[in-house]
């Protein structure tokens, strides 16, 4: 074992333990932050409750709109981690591993945070409990053709599965960091640890069930947006009803969920020092996978709207033009900016390379996909079948105050993981670096 | 599993969960059983009382349904020929107006500037005795005037009495009407020598020609005319309705041509018609004696500008071959000498074409109480004014109020020393009283009255007065016998009632010999006799200056006041009339000011800025309302608006002046189908267009089966008059809360069934056509609702209902996005009903919540209650037996529901016929509502 | 398993009676006039529709006028001091209260006469009142106590027929 091994890992060990002290006060002024947005969040939601859904822009017709939105979004935004991890490790894609914890991260907290809104939306939140299939006196049954129904289970599965595969995850780093702390700190990682040894046997057994999560997780990426997007595609809403929609959604949902990812890493990097770790090129990985997404998404609105238009006079088309040219045009176009548009720049080298220019395209395309999202829930039942009912949504305060809540509540999560967990996976880290040194160790000989 | 099953292991697995998601446990409620039993109420069963609607001069028969005492709905008297059954949106708003918030609890008098309660008897007592000061040595009041509304029965009667031995004035009692025809009274008077109105028999008309008379809102007797007019529609060879008026009115909307008159040209229209069916070159047959006469009065002829003469003649020639016809007006709002002239000219055309004692029937209308001429009431004012007036009784009169402000009544009113107002709240006029003494409502009160000849309505009291009141004419009594007035002997106004029209009732016939006979007749709620119509005899002179005209008015910008079956523009209407919609404009809670889209563009006015009008009266300030069937130079304000007061009668010439503030109108609904053509319209005789490509009734799933009854309606589209009469009548039925200005702007009205409209542009103005659409849930087989709701909160039932079950929905608003109809209706707030609106309440349906939705249920409470005195009866539903509110009050007989199960049901049947089709059946929803589309149209 | 439900049982009817909406068991001191079913219905064998009289034609079963009570204890066991209670709150005009025991929400349209009409006995939901001194719920009259009936005789289980 040379020397230089030894000194590459300890190297790793060094900028973990400084991974896990970022800026003290950066750090302590985000977590205020977040948690006045919860705090708004939070009171919006209570104005609803007690004095119903007056206080939304909601009416008749337009019976879904900022707060069904967020559900969508966030739900598209948990898809990238399960992507990134998961798939790209089946494929052995080694680029992954300098981000896949965050991505993870990410991932069950944007879960979390898409979970609240089907409770939040409801008209009488406090019969929630009534969508789950519970045993009840009354012998009552829910309604397993609701796609409403589909989504509890298919969120609450979602967010089971990736919240396991980022503790297995975890678990050897977890053990290092315990080993290397006393107290409260030792207790806490203990926990995170599962009482892990390193032995070769757990090893074995960790690689294995690792690779069984991944197999298992892989094919919800498919699933849960597909169901979401069931919501709508069941539907006989014009602008809803479309086979197109599974497909599309999921495209959506890792475009949005890269996006995103990259958004938060840039950031990350810069204030944990992780230049050594996260490189230039897994950004330029990433943003390949934008490109790729971004390209079905096109391809996708496009058919929309061809089926649409060859559909002939009726409502299907009437509404794909409303949500064109209607009360939202600006909304539709800034989306197709952002989702269409803005990752073909990243075909040039120049921009996929300089950060700024990737962050600034990867904030578009977040913006960009939550107004796809509005678009569609909106401007479809704006213009439903009856022309005598057409009108209009403008979102109100209480909506706008939930979603903000609601990023408060995602980045409260994100936060304290940063400062409490490894940001990156460590353990796979040295294994790879192990690999290469024997690698040149090999060469040298 | 011995000892423990499913269920019960069930039970206990959820213990817990029930025990969390049950309400906290109140402290214990309290069980409080009668002293003694009220005889023949049983709790929880409904009782009925015939009674008369007073809301309007109509005296429709209505039947009350109470609960526990209170009464909940109003419904037409099935055996009334006026309403026979049905009820206009007024008449199911009464009850409103019963319980209404503002209504006066007991006698107020005036101490120094404001008014103060004051018992009864206290009350009574200084009234009494400020009279007694009064009265001179002949025991009379000289300045003693009696102002009220008409009344033509016992209260008239005892009123009179009262009147005639108080005061000393020949005219000591005048009878106030606002709404009074008074020009055709007055017509009547001059031509026939009859100071009536006509009793019109639509039915037999083939033909109907309206000269701006809203006889389907508030003209004459709607319930009975939507009947009459509707019973010919349907049919390939239906009555025609021509609207002749600047604005296409709700009645206008019913029309197969409308001639669009410049604003008072109506006049000019009716004479031309007169001369073209006088003309002997166009041959008309069987032209009365009188006929060279006429002509011979008829002013010399005006050119026309709204309406060509090739219009007239066309309309000459169909009114001389379709007989009989019918020509009403003119409105309300035309009064003076043209008004008269108008009133003449039609009348004339009736005679002329034969109509009298066919469809236009004199000799019936009530010559009891006739409303005074303005000539009595203005010098009743005038006196006032000179302070020759002492005292000033008012029944249910509010001069201040409804006359224009330049009759100058405030500064008359100031003038009497004593004024008395006999009423149900405090109006304008009551405000300047001395003593208040509130009246019974008329649901609370006992009475008996003459609609027309050979009739008697009965009014009975629905329920015990609601607060501290008393019926005027008792009041008056007691006054008489306080004065000792010689001549009035009776004590108690219920007995001189009772009295009054048993000896009419005999007069027609009626078997009174026993109690039972006497109750019968009550319960029965009129009596119905038979009088021939007569054949008026013309008088000839006086015709000319009677027919004078004027030059055609002026180009320009001249007002216009309309009717509305509902009463939106009126401040002092109850919630219901207030907020559903007009129909014809969907605004809500606000009076407005139409004008034409080419005078909008020119005084670039935009709906919904706030203009200032001015005539030479006064000056009001209306929100602007751009109307797409609407003459260039007319103005068009309801007849409700209070700001019509002060701009003085319609007619005028008005100015308009932007004010740069906008007014936030509550408007509902686009006037617009989009081309999808939901509510049809064929050629006369045609059939309607079927969708194409669509394979109707496949479904996935296996359609539902309906074991017993399959509920069904069905829709004449060609009959719906857009009165929304069943609108209301579904908010009184199933409890819709009123949910006020502010939530109707943002789209929020709880109405179950609504009267779609969409205007259709034509070549010209007068080719615009309107169509109504009546939608509600479509109690749909495969209804797009069902599976998506999680809780099973909708399903479809066993008898073809489309059900929301209240109590088990959590709100998600999936199915309202999910239906094609937007049928359903969420609840954004918990509902409001103002004491004692409350006691309005039909217990058999439950009050809603925030957060939950609900719709249309078929009004499934009147169905069990139908299908339970079946049982009871050990005998199947009938058909007819089973009518939701909103079938129930049609006064146009356009809603037909039923089993569409049993083939020979009426239901089945209307769904069987040529013109039928289902709402947006490309969805493949198969509705159990089936529409009949509108004949002729276009044309 | 038997005694699993023995053991539970206790604890599901506790639980059970504990969240009916707003009812309070009725307990001695919560009833105005200490009245016994037992003494009325029971021992002196007067029929349940005697005082409760609409039950048989209207969905209130309705609760004795003062007048009925009054109709025999004009001569019955006057010496009673809820009797004389009794006498002396009629005289006065005052009705008499008394604590509410069986109640449904108000989201259900139970119907006596209905129930009636098909047969169900008073016991079946108020229990074997005859034997009561005080009054007690024995069944929860929550919505699966309907449902386990109604499945059992086969009656209606559409929704619209309680809730409307």
């Amino acid at each position: 074992m040379s020397a230089a091994i030894a000194e590459r890992m300890r190297s790793l060990d060094q900028t973990t333990e400084d991974a896990l002290r970022p800026p003290r006060y950066g750090w302590a002024a985000l977590v205020a932050v977040s948690l006045t947005c919860i705090a708004i969040g939070v009171y919006s939601w209570s104005l609803i409750i007690r004095f119903g859904m007056q206080y939304t822009g909601l009416n008749r017709p337009v019976g879904w709109g900022v707060l069904i939105t967020d559900f969508v979004f966030w739900v598209g935004i948990a898809h990238s981690g399960t992507l990134i991890s998961a798939v790209l490790f089946l494929f052995r894609a080694r680029f992954r591993t300098a981000v896949y914890r965050a991505a993870e991260a990410m991932t069950v907290f944007g879960v979390m945070t898409a979970g609240l809104f089907p409770i939040i939306h409801l008209g009488r939140p406090w019969y929630a409990h009534w969508i789950l299939p519970y045993p009840n006196q009354r012998h009552l049954q829910i309604n397993f053709r609701s796609p409403l129904v589909w989504d509890a289970f298919a969120i609450s599965t979602y967010f089971c599965v990736s919240a396991m595969f980022l503790l297995a995850g975890l678990m050897p780093d977890a053990a290092a960091l315990r080993d290397g702390s006393q107290g409260l700190r030792r207790r806490f990682y203990a926990l995170f640890a599962l009482g892990w040894r390193g032995t070769a046997e757990e090893w074995r057994h960790h690689g294995r069930a690792y690779l069984f999560f991944a197999a298992f997780a892989t094919p919800l990426v498919i699933s849960v947006h597909s169901v979401v997007s069931w919501d709508f595609a069941v539907s006989i809403v014009p602008g809803w009803h479309s086979t197109l929609f599974p497909p599309y959604f999921v495209a959506g949902a890792i475009l949005s969920g890269v996006a995103m990812v990259i958004t938060l890493l840039i950031p990350i990097r810069r204030a944990m020092k992780l230049e050594s770790i996260i490189t230039l090129d897994h950004f330029d990985m990433l943003s390949r996978l934008v490109i790729l997404t971004s390209l079905i998404l096109t391809y996708s609105y496009s058919t929309e709207f061809l089926l649409a238009l060859r559909a002939g006079p009726g409502p299907e088309r009437d509404t794909l033009l409303y949500r064109a040219t209607g009360a939202f045009w600006p909304f539709f176009w800034l989306m197709v900016l952002g989702n269409c548009v803005g990752p073909l720049f990243l075909f040039f080298k120049r921009v996929r390379g300089s950060l700024v220019g990737l962050f600034f395209v990867c904030v578009l395309v977040n913006v960009g996909m939550w107004l796809e999202r509005f678009n569609i829930v909106v401007s479809s039942l704006e213009h439903n079948r009856v022309p005598f009912d057409w009108g209009t949504y403008h979102p109100r305060l209480v909506e706008i105050g939930i979603t903000l809540g609601s990023f408060g509540w995602f980045f409260f999560w994100f936060l304290l993981f940063l400062k409490l967990l490894p940001a990156i996976s460590v353990s796979e880290l040295k294994e790879d670096a192990h690999h290469a040194a024997l690698h040149e160790a090999a060469h040298a000989a | 599993m011995p000892g423990i099953g499913r269920r019960f292991f069930l039970k206990v697995v959820s213990a817990t969960g029930v025990a969390a998601a049950c309400s906290p446990s109140h402290a214990p409620e309290k069980l409080i059983p009668l002293l003694n039993p009220p005889e023949n109420l049983v709790p929880g069963k409904p009782l009925f009382y015939r009674t008369v609607c007073r809301g309007c001069g109509a005296g429709c028969g209505v039947t009350a349904r109470s609960r526990e005492g209170r009464v909940v709905k109003l419904e037409g008297n099935p055996d009334d020929p006026i309403s026979a059954g049905a009820l206009c949106a007024r008449g199911q708003a009464e009850l409103q107006g019963l319980y209404a918030p503002d209504r006066l609890r007991g006698p107020l008098a005036r101490q120094g500037d404001e008014l103060k309660p004051l018992p009864w008897a206290a009350a009574l007592a200084q009234l009494g005795g400020l009279l007694g000061k009064l009265r001179g040595s002949d025991g009379r009041i000289a300045g003693l005037r009696l102002l009220s509304r008409c009344e033509p029965g016992s209260a008239g009667a005892v009123q009179r009495s009262f009147a005639s031995a108080l005061g000393a004035a020949k005219n000591a009692r005048v009878v106030f009407e606002p709404r009074d025809l008074a020009s055709l009274r007055a017509a009547n008077m001059k031509l026939f020598g009859r100071a009536e109105l006509p009793v019109l028999a639509l039915s037999r008309a083939r033909s109907v020609v309206s000269f701006g008379a809203d006889f389907l809102e508030t003209w004459l007797s709607p319930v009975e005319q939507a009947r009459g007019l509707m019973a010919g529609r349907g049919e390939p060879d239906r009555t025609r309705l021509t609207w002749i008026s600047p604005r296409l009115s709700m009645s206008g909307a019913n029309a197969d041509t409308w001639l669009c008159t410049a604003p008072g040209e109506e006049l000019q229209v009716a004479l031309e018609l007169l001369r073209w069916l006088l003309d002997p070159v166009n041959q008309v047959a069987a032209l009365p004696p009188e006929a060279a006469a006429i002509r011979a009065a008829l002013p010399p002829p005006r050119p026309l500008r709204g309406v060509s003469p090739e219009q007239v003649a066309h309309l000459g020639r169909e009114l001389s071959l379709r007989r009989p016809s019918a020509l009403l007006g003119p409105p309300a709002s035309a009064s003076g000498a043209e008004g008269r002239a108008l009133a003449a000219a039609v009348q004339l055309c009736n005679l002329v074409l034969g109509n009298f004692g066919k469809s236009m029937q004199l000799g019936l209308g009530s010559e009891l109480d006739a409303p005074s001429p303005e000539e009595d009431l203005y010098a009743l004012l005038e006196e006032a004014r000179r302070g020759e007036v002492t005292v000033l009784l008012l029944h249910r009169a509010d001069p201040l109020g409804k006359l224009p402000a330049s009759a100058r009544v405030e500064e008359a009113l100031r003038k009497v020393p004593l004024i008395v107002s006999l009423g149900e709240r405090l109006d304008a006029t009551a405000r300047l009283a001395h003593f208040v003494l509130p009246d019974h409502h008329a649901l609370e009160s006992f009475g008996d009255l003459e609609p027309r000849k050979g009739m008697l309505a009965l009014q009975q009291p629905v329920l015990s007065p609601l607060w501290d009141t008393r019926a005027s004419s008792q009041v008056l009594l007691d006054l008489a016998a306080a004065l000792k007035l010689p001549g009035i002997a009776d004590k108690d106004f219920r007995e001189l009632s009772k009295a009054r029209w048993q000896a009419g009732a005999k007069a027609l016939g009626a078997k009174l010999d026993t109690p039972q006979a006497q109750r019968d007749v009550q319960a029965q709620g009129v009596v119905v006799g038979h009088v021939e119509a007569l054949q008026p005899a013309l008088k000839l002179d006086g015709l000319a200056p009677l027919l004078f005209t004027k030059p055609s008015p002026a180009e320009g910008l001249h007002l216009v006041a309309f009717a509305t079956a509902l009463a939106n523009a009126d401040p002092e209407a109850p919630g219901w009339l207030r907020e559903v919609p007009d129909v014809l404009t969907g605004v809500s809670w606000s009076s407005w000011a139409e004008l034409s889209q080419a005078t909008a563009q020119r005084l670039g006015v935009k709906t919904g800025d706030l203009l200032a009008l001015s005539t030479d009266q006064g000056k009001a300030e209306l929100a602007a309302l751009i109307s797409p069937a609407l003459h260039d130079d007319a103005v068009a304000v309801p007849q409700d608006a209070p700001e019509l007061r002060a701009l003085g009668t319609p007619g005028r010439a008005v100015r308009l002046e932007r004010t740069g503030k906008t007014f936030p109108l509550a408007l509902t609904g686009r006037a617009s189908q989009e081309g999808r053509d939901l509510a049809r319209v064929i050629a006369e005789g045609g059939a309607p267009k079927r969708e194409q490509g669509h394979e109707q009734g496949r479904t996935l799933v296996a359609p539902h089966e309906h074991p017993q009854h399959r509920w069904a309606m069905s829709i004449d589209l060609d009959k719906c008059t857009g009165c929304q009469a069943c609108v209301v009548a579904c908010y009184a039925e199933n409890n819709l809360p009123v949910v006020g200005p502010q939530a109707a702007r943002e789209g929020r009205l709880m109405a179950w069934l609504r009267i779609q409209r969409s205007v259709e542009k034509g070549a010209s103005l007068e080719a615009s056509r309107v169509a109504l659409l009546p939608s509600l849930c479509q109690h749909c087989d495969a209804a797009p609702c069902e599976p998506v709701c999680p809780v099973y909160a909708t399903y479809h039932t066993p008898e073809g209902l489309n059900a929301q079950v209240y109590n088990r929905c959590i709100g998600t608003r999936y199915c309202a996005n999910n239906c094609p109809y937007d049928a359903r209706v969420f609840n954004w707030e918990d509902p409001v009903f103002v004491e004692p609106l409350q006691m309005q309440l039909n217990p058999d349906v439950s009050v809603r919540s925030k957060g939950v939705m609900e719709k249309c249920t078929f009004c499934v409470q009147r169905i069990r209650f139908a299908e339970g005195t079946a049982r009871d009866e050990g005998r199947p539903v009938r058909d007819g037996e089973v009518t939701p509110a909103c079938v129930q009050t049609c006064p146009a007989q356009a809603l037909v529901f039923g089993d569409a199960k049993d083939p020979k049901s009426r239901v089945a049947l209307a769904q069987a016929e040529s013109r039928g089709y289902r709402l947006l059946e490309e969805v493949n929803t198969l509705p159990a509502i089936a529409y009949q589309a509108r004949r002729g149209g276009k044309g | 398993m038997t005694r699993l439900g023995a053991l539970l049982a206790p604890a599901l009817l506790s639980a059970a009676a504990g969240c009916q909406a707003g009812a309070a068991p009725a307990t001695a001191d919560s009833q105005e006039v200490a009245f016994s079913h037992k003494t009325h219905a029971g021992d002196n064998q007067i029929g349940c529709t005697v005082c409760h009289s609409y039950a048989r034609h209207s969905p209130n079963a309705g609760l004795a006028p003062t007048s009925v009570c009054i109709g025999c204890h004009k001569f019955v066991s006057k010496d009673k001091p809820g009797v004389q209670k009794l006498t002396a709150e009629f005289a006065a005009g005052r009705p008499l209260t008394f604590a509410r025991v069986h109640r449904v929400p108000d989201h259900v349209f139970f119907s006596h006469e209905r129930h009636l009409a098909q047969g169900v006995t008073c016991k079946a939901c108020h229990g074997d009142v005859a034997a009561m001194a005080r009054d007690e719920k024995v069944h929860d009259l929550q919505m699966g106590f309907c449902m386990d009936c109604h499945r059992q005789k086969q009656a209606t289980v559409d929704c619209l027929a309680c809730h409307k």
